[in-house]
């Protein structure tokens, strides 16, 4: 029982520290890192970036950038002849997303203090289905992940 | 018809028209003054025909940008020139280098003057981001509310469709 305790109170300021070095890392890298990824999304021609990227760190995870966008503007209920872009141009900004997602991650990922080398980078975007008649199948989230210790290996989730 | 005058080259040169011709000649008919002064460039130009033509010559065709020869005064003198000019320059190097005025050090009141301009001027550039900040998202909410309503819209529409076809 002794020992226990004595494992405890010797692990505990240790866990703490970490965590508190953690935070304080993450309130630097933080903002920068919604400004990379802002700044990288935005690059993509034809979307309007409707929410900007907000991080966080959750313990023994990592960071999770999330951001909310639409691939196309409405269609405009006041005229009736005006069209949605075309499916083969919102794929196009799709993939183009996806691109930057990864690119993002793989640049950004090894750099980042915040995260240790076991915990993950997931950039969570949320795509906001401006024309939904016409778009039905289009997904409302694609999430990129990346272990921090392997940056090339990004995996994609869309739901 | 008025006299040809300097027309006449014009008339030599067979540059007029079918009418101005016609009518030239017939002036030329009735006017003895033009008639002569008309065989009289017509003489000298067909004499001027018959004068060989001629090669110009190389130094003509080839060397028109070329500076003429200097002339004695100046030969003489570029050296002498070269002898001045080189001595003022000796003497320029070689005089001891004189001192820079001393700036006087800007005193203690402008440079806490300056800081807190500096300082101000700083603040109103934060404050000025933040602004601008505070004005985009409220942009960016204000489209995403449209964005909104507008698929709203469309899925009501399309509800509506879908109840008439029923």
């Amino acid at each position: 029982m002794l020992r226990t305790i004595l494992c405890v109170l010797i692990a505990a300021p240790m866990l703490f520290a970490q965590a508190t070095g953690a935070k304080s890392d993450f309130r630097k890298e933080g903002p920068a890192l919604q400004g990379a990824v802002d700044a990288g999304i935005s690059e993509v021609a034809g979307i309007s970036l409707l929410q900007t990227s907000k991080a966080t760190y959750i313990q023994e995870f990592g960071i999770v950038v999330t951001l909310e966008l639409a691939l196309e503007t409405p269609r405009s209920p006041f005229n009736v002849d005006a069209r949605p872009d075309r499916p083969a141009a919102v794929a196009e900004r799709q993939q183009r997303v996806r691109d930057k997602m990864k690119q993002l991650l793989v640049q950004k990922a090894p750099g980042l203090r915040t995260a240790g080398d076991d915990q993950f980078v997931v950039i969570v975007v949320h795509i906001f289905n401006t024309n939904p008649v016409d778009r039905p199948n289009l997904p409302q989230q694609i999430i990129a992940m990346v272990k921090k210790s392997e940056p090339a290996n990004v995996t994609f989730r869309e739901l | 018809m008025s006299h040809l005058g300097e027309r006449i080259t014009d008339y030599l040169l067979d540059e007029m028209t079918e009418l101005e011709r016609t009518q030239a000649d017939a002036h030329i008919r009735q006017c003895p003054e033009c008639a002569t002064q008309v065989e009289g460039f017509k003489s000298l130009y067909f004499r001027l025909q018959a004068v060989p033509a001629s090669e110009p010559p190389r130094r003509l065709v080839f060397e028109t940008g070329k500076k003429a020869a200097p002339t004695r005064f100046w030969t003489w003198l570029s050296p002498a020139v070269s002898a001045v000019a080189a001595s003022v320059l000796t003497v320029i190097f070689l005089a001891p280098p004189s001192t820079p005025p001393a700036t006087a050090p800007a005193p203690q009141w402008l440079a806490a003057e300056l800081d807190k301009r500096d300082t101000e001027n700083n603040n109103e550039i934060k404050r000025l981001r933040s602004e601008i900040d505070y004005w985009e998202s409220q942009q960016r909410a204000a489209s995403r509310e449209s964005f909104v309503t507008a698929r709203s819209i469309q899925l009501l529409a399309q509800k509506q469709a879908s109840l008439r076809e029923e």
